[in-house]
């Protein structure tokens, strides 16, 4: 009887694992994207999606992460440039730098946007990067930009990744964080030539 | 009577025949170059079986799809799968089982569990549910922010 209910228990433990485990086929070792998902941006999407030659769109509960951001949006279209369609790529073995081989020229994200980046995160209803100025502009009813030094609510924020401003088309509320503190120290003295 | 009747079985025999290292091409409206009459290569299809259905499509196992731009270097997208059908009339290739894609020669990777539609038309590839895609290299250019 003991030796049955240990069976039975091993049995259902099994497969909690497997059900645990929605994308088993994704993220099997055998799947040539699984041994390269740490060299690139990889995106998982609900509602599949559409190739074409310079385009890709992903529908529905769309993720994408990539060593410098993290995107959850419903609607995320990328586009390619036509120029590197047929370079010659290196391969993934020998390239220790994947920046040469960075085509896409331009992502658009549409609602429930919420972006990660290094040090801003963004929430809105639609954000779009253009690589070639590397601006990346969020719009929306309700627009969020977050980071060290505090939160800007608008409606038209553009974050300059270049630069690391964060500017805004129309009004835009800040929200200072932390505390501005006071000295009553002198200024030091310029320094004699 | 008897030659009508002998070619009549061999078009029905010929309808369901399964053919071993099935091969599919189809080329380009236009030459490669004006010096190269040569029409370049569109789409290439492989499989390891192909089985001829009575709706005019063919079931394909094992099948590797290469789809190719018209100045004939690199492939555009290569999709290998394990079971699929072809539609010579529609131009198009369909299944439900697992696909794995290559694109943009290996600088998008896809790895689809549920299906996918592929239109040699217009060279549109529908992946459905359930897609992880990998693309080389990251999606935002490198980080120069200055306040990280």
């Amino acid at each position: 009887m003991k030796i049955q209910l240990l069976a039975a228990l091993l049995l259902a433990l099994g497969t909690g694992v497997r059900a645990a485990d929605p994308l088993s086929h994704a993220g099997s070792t055998n799947a040539p994207g699984a041994t390269n998902a740490l060299r690139g941006g990889i995106i998982t999407c609900e509602d599949g999606s559409v190739y074409k030659t310079n385009l890709v769109i992903f529908r529905k509960n769309v993720r994408a992460a990539d060593s410098q951001m993290y995107l959850e949006c419903e609607w995320l279209t990328a586009w390619f440039s036509s120029k590197g369609t047929n370079a010659p790529k290196p391969a993934f073995a020998a390239s220790g730098s994947s920046s040469d081989s960075r085509d896409i020229d331009l992502i658009v994200a549409e609602t429930n946007v919420m972006m990660i980046t290094a040090g801003v995160q963004f929430i809105g209803d639609r954000a779009v990067y253009q690589a070639a100025d590397d601006v990346l502009i969020v719009t929306g009813q309700l627009v969020v930009a977050v980071n060290a030094e505090g939160s800007f609510a608008g409606t038209n924020i553009v974050y300059n990744r270049r630069s690391g401003e964060i500017s805004g088309d129309g009004p835009i509320t800040f929200q200072f964080h932390g505390s501005l503190t006071r000295s009553n120290a002198p200024l030091p003295a310029p320094k004699p030539k | 009577m008897a030659v009508l009747l002998v070619s009549i079985t061999f078009a029905q025999l010929s309808k369901y025949a399964r053919t071993k290292n099935f091969r599919y091409t189809e080329h380009y409206d236009r030459p490669i170059s004006p010096g190269n009459p040569t029409n370049a290569l569109k789409v290439l299809i492989r499989g390891a079986e192909g089985q001829y259905l009575p709706d005019d499509q063919v079931r394909i196992t094992t099948a590797r799809i290469e789809h190719y731009p018209l100045t004939g270097k690199g492939t555009n997208l290569i999709a290998i799968t394990p079971i699929c059908l072809f539609d010579p009339n529609a131009h198009t290739l369909t299944s439900t089982d697992l696909v794995d894609i290559i694109a943009r020669d290996g600088a998008i990777l896809v790895n689809g569990s549920a299906g996918f539609r592929f239109d040699m038309t217009n060279a549109t590839l529908h992946v459905s549910n359930r897609v992880r895609t990998t693309i080389q290299g990251g999606f935002l250019k490198p980080g120069r922010n200055p306040n990280p």
